[in-house]
């Protein structure tokens, strides 16, 4: 087989690359995957690969707030998305969970449109991502399309993503300046840990303090990211207390075990979902329960 | 991977600790396979393989990369610094005195990387706490030193640089 790289310096020379090459290329960005997978001891296809390297399109890299919508390129890394003052402003539990990737040096080149992509079920961006409910620009010499981030997925590791298509921008409604919001983690450490179990919390409330909106995305525990529906329909309309939020939080391992099934795992993920729910409702509402 | 029968080659230029080189590239070469095999710069080391251990570590245009996850065709036009350009000048870098009057290293395998992780610290931040200090080099891995010398080091090498400057 064939092994070649290719570099278009532009989203157009990309997208003209993907479709002389549709079926044998790989998009690379921030290679932190695709080098480890590549050179894993599977034998690879017997046909000719090109790995078509996004990282010298500059125009595929900003964070931006324009009428309420933040707009995030695909190439954006990790660690500027957590450094950006934008996002820290509108959505701070996207920098948290950003900066709950890898480790410092793999936030440096790691991106999000990578994160997206690879479609990981233990991927970090993708709970708060989810909770915002995001869309994805997809372009391609064909168009472009804009999908619900919801719709994008097809399974674990599976998207919808055709191979003449690069993901451009993702973006969301910033929200109300009243909401809030939090992301928590739990890895077997704190850095260099895969997700075990993670969980997106916004809300927003009235001045009384009711819930007016809740979005709740767990991630690592779900073969694809989803929000719980019935968790936030047991908080919205209400003043949280600790009831509500414990049926809220009840709520969020039942719906995990009635997606995923019961596993090897369930035993020791159903109550951690629930408590890691807990604390981050709790945590969005600015309560310090550890 | 299994050895693909015909990779395309091709030169790119980059600048390592100063120097300018142009080195022939094929498509699965990592920047940590330039650095040693092709630059001979083998103050780099490989540990894991994967983006998890850190010992890799190098500034790539001034931020800490995992040299083993870096294709060596994203090198090209980059500005790269390893250990062995700590000491250029003869004598050895603040961090590295502080590593060695610490006792921070004890087989040495983590060493580089985490000068280099803490050098892009430093430059950053001048005078970190524990705390940010923790956290900059929470991807390198060492197993046998302990953490506590190394972060004593960095402190120390942190102190001594903010009054020599």
């Amino acid at each position: 087989m064939t092994l070649g790289f290719i570099r278009p310096k532009t989203v157009g020379e990309a997208m003209e690359v993907l479709d002389e090459h549709k079926d044998s290329s790989k998009i690379v960005a921030g290679a932190t995957d695709v080098t480890v997978q590549l050179r894993s001891a599977k034998p690879v296809e017997e046909k000719p690969l090109w790995l078509v390297d996004i990282t010298r399109i500059p125009e595929l890299s900003y964070v931006n707030l324009e009428n309420g919508i933040v707009r995030i390129g695909a190439m954006t890394t990790h660690r500027d998305i957590a450094r950006s003052a934008v996002i820290h402003d509108v959505a701070p539990f996207l920098a948290d969970a950003c900066l709950s990737v890898g480790s410092p040096q793999i936030r440096t080149r790691g991106t999000i449109g990578g994160n997206i992509v690879n479609a990981s079920p233990a991927a970090d961006s993708l709970p708060p991502l989810t909770a915002l409910s995001a869309r994805l620009r997809l372009v391609s010499r064909r168009g472009s399309r804009d999908v619900a981030l919801c719709d994008f997925f097809k399974g674990a590791y599976k998207t919808i993503i055709e191979p003449d298509e690069i993901l451009e921008e993702v973006y969301f409604k910033a929200p109300q300046p009243s909401s809030r919001c939090a992301f928590l983690k739990l890895g077997r450490r704190e850095s260099l840990a895969i997700a075990r179990l993670s969980v997106a919390v916004l809300l927003d409330m009235d001045e009384s303090g009711k819930i007016l909106e809740a979005a709740i995305a767990p991630g690592a525990c779900l073969p694809m990211p989803a929000r719980i529906a019935r968790a936030e329909q047991a908080l919205i309309g209400k003043i949280p207390d600790e009831e509500s939020v414990d049926m809220t939080s009840l709520e969020v391992g039942e719906e995990m075990v009635r997606v995923s099934g019961v596993r090897w795992s369930t035993e020791y993920k159903k109550p951690v979902a629930c408590a890691l729910t807990k604390r981050a409702i709790w945590k969005a509402l600015g309560v310090d329960v550890d | 991977m299994k050895k693909a029968e015909t990779e395309q080659k091709r030169f790119i230029s980059l600048t390592v600790n100063g120097d300018d080189f142009e080195v022939e590239i094929s498509a699965c070469d990592r920047l940590i396979d330039v650095l040693r095999g092709k630059l001979g710069l083998t103050g780099t080391k490989e540990g894991c393989g994967i983006g998890e251990c850190g010992a890799c570590t190098v500034l790539m245009d001034g931020a800490p990369v995992n040299s083993c996850l870096v294709p060596a065709f994203q090198a090209e036009g980059s500005v790269i610094e390893t250990v062995e350009g700590l000491d250029a000048s003869g004598k050895l870098h603040p961090l590295q005195e502080a590593f060695v009057e610490h006792t921070a290293i004890q087989c040495g395998y983590c060493t580089p990387g985490m000068l280099m992780s803490a050098l892009a610290l430093l430059r950053e931040n001048p005078r970190p706490t524990r705390e940010e200090i923790t956290r900059a080099i929470s991807g390198n891995l060492c197993r046998c030193t302990g953490y506590h010398q190394i972060i004593a080091a960095i402190e120390d090498a942190s102190a001594k640089m903010k009054t020599t400057e």
